[in-house]
């Protein structure tokens, strides 16, 4: 008797084949999202690192200004 | 020719195996369904010996996992009898898949072969244990990505912060520039 198979009885199994189809379904589209929101990172990223050089050269020119007009005798 | 034909190896006479004594009341099932327990939805996994230690979840990979179903999952679906009927698979009877497309033929062979028949449908109780526990890691998993979610949330969220105070500051320099250029060259 100890060796005898107990089983299961399952209702719905359709059911619950169409909720793991879902499911999959489900993770394909949060990979797909996964990958948009890392090129959006990646685009932002981008940006941000043209931002930094844009200022880095704003700064520059500050500097220069401000050079010339505490120093105007070495123009 | 000869050499190939010529002698046949006699092989040693071997006695034969005795078989076991076949009990005639070994695999005898009750003749009515006076022993049938249902047990509810809430009990199912007291009944299953759920709350004994698991071993964790398998991750197989495709190909042991559909040979691993083949041997395991002996799905049975019930006559008008009502008694389950168990299929003895072995495993070399199961042709093993090699590729990962003949997998999922496999698998839909399964899921087609399951939907044409009506009727209860059995899973042997450690596979049944095994998918409770998958089920169980799901839900932890699904804990994990909620709170990775939050924390995305707010570190998006300061981020957003942190970009509004950026355009603040250099529209403040803007202003500035424009006010020294003005002071500059207004002469």
């Amino acid at each position: 008797m100890d060796r005898m198979p107990v089983f299961v009885r399952i209702d719905e199994y359709d059911t619950v084949l169409s909720l793991i189809r879902n499911v999959r379904h489900k993770i394909e589209d949060a990979k797909d999202t996964l990958v948009k929101i890392h090129d959006l990172k990646n685009e932002e990223d981008h940006q941000l690192e043209m931002w930094q050089s844009t200022l880095l050269e704003v700064e520059k020119k500050i500097d220069f200004i401000d050079h010339s007009l505490n120093e105007p005798e070495q123009f | 020719m000869g050499w190939l034909f010529g002698k046949k190896k006699k092989a040693p006479l071997m006695p034969l195996p005795a078989g076991q004594a076949v009990d005639e009341k070994a695999l005898k099932f009750p003749s009515a369904g006076s022993s049938k327990k249902v047990i509810g939805a809430g009990d199912v996994k007291q009944a299953v010996g759920f709350n004994k230690p698991i071993d964790r979840f398998p991750q197989p990979k495709m190909e042991e996992e559909l040979a691993k179903a083949n041997d395991d999952l002996k799905i049975s679906f019930g006559n008008k009898s009502s008694t389950p009927s168990i299929e003895q698979v072995s495993a070399s009877q199961v042709p093993a898949p090699v590729q990962e497309s003949q997998g999922d033929s496999n698998r839909n062979f399964y899921e087609e072969d399951q939907r044409d028949r009506d009727g209860p449908l059995f899973v042997k109780v450690d596979v049944y244990q095994h998918i409770l526990g998958g089920i169980e890691g799901l839900q932890k998993d699904v804990k994990v990505l909620s709170s990775t979610s939050k924390k995305l949330d707010n570190s998006e969220f300061n981020e957003e912060a942190h970009f509004e105070k950026l355009k603040k500051e250099l529209k403040v320099i803007h202003d500035k520039l424009l006010l020294a250029d003005k002071t500059l060259f207004k002469s």
